[in-house]
C-alpha cells in the first residue's frame, strides 16, 4: 500500500516536472533578441497606456 | 529582503497566488522550485506578492517562504519605481502584479508562476512570460 502510495506520487512528480519543462521549453521558442524585444514592447505599451490614462484623469 | 547583490541569478518569479499555492504544498510551486536550483539558479518573491499573500490568508504559513535558501524576497529596483506605478495603474492597483511583471522583465527567460494568469492579461492577451499553475492544490 505504502510502495503504491510511493509509486503514485513518483509519477505525479515525474508529471509536474515534465510540464514545468515543458513550459521552460515554449519560453525558449524565441530568440533572446525576440524576448526582449516583446518584452520592451510590452513596457511601451504599458507606459503609454499609463501616460494616456494620466493625461484623461487631469 | 535579500541584498540587491545576491549571486544567484533568478529565474522565476512566484506571485501572491504562487506563495500561496507554495505554503499549501503545491507540487506545481515546489518542483519548479527544485528545477531551478538543479540549474543553480533561484526564485524570487516579490515583497508586494508576499505582503498580499498575507493579507489573503493570515494563516498561511510563509515561513518556509522567508527561510528557504532558494527563494530571494525581492523589491522592484530604485529606477524601476515609475514602471511600478504605471503597471500598477494599469493593473487597477494591484501592485503585487506590477512587482511580479517589472521583476520577470529584469531577468532573460524569467516567468511569472501563478494561479490567476488572466489578471495579468495586457491589451487582452496573455504575456508569454505567465506560467498558469495548478489551482487544485
Amino acid at each position: 500500500m505504502a510502495d503504491e502510495q510511493d509509486q503514485a506520487q513518483g509519477q505525479e512528480r515525474a508529471d509536474v516536472r515534465a510540464w514545468y519543462q515543458g513550459e521552460q521549453a515554449r519560453l525558449h521558442e524565441v530568440s533572446p533578441a525576440q524576448w526582449r524585444e516583446e518584452r520592451d514592447a510590452e513596457v511601451r505599451f504599458v507606459r503609454e497606456w499609463a501616460a494616456a490614462r494620466r493625461r484623461h484623469v487631469a | 529582503v535579500t541584498p540587491p547583490d545576491s549571486p544567484r541569478e533568478i529565474s522565476l518569479v512566484l506571485d501572491t497566488t504562487a506563495v500561496l499555492a507554495y505554503a499549501a504544498g503545491s507540487m506545481h510551486v515546489h518542483e519548479p522550485l527544485i528545477l531551478a536550483a538543479e540549474a543553480e539558479t533561484d526564485a524570487a518573491v516579490p515583497l508586494p506578492c508576499l505582503l498580499e499573500a498575507v493579507r489573503r490568508d493570515p494563516g498561511a504559513d510563509v515561513y518556509g517562504v522567508t527561510h528557504n535558501r532558494l527563494i530571494q524576497v525581492v523589491q522592484p529596483a530604485w529606477e524601476d519605481v515609475e514602471l511600478v506605478r504605471d503597471w500598477t495603474l494599469y493593473y487597477d492597483g494591484r501592485e503585487d502584479l506590477a512587482a511580479a511583471a517589472v521583476i520577470s522583465y529584469r531577468h532573460d527567460y524569467c516567468p511569472v508562476l501563478t494561479a490567476e494568469p488572466d489578471a495579468y492579461l495586457l491589451a487582452g492577451k496573455r504575456p508569454r512570460w505567465i506560467i498558469p499553475i495548478d489551482g487544485t492544490w
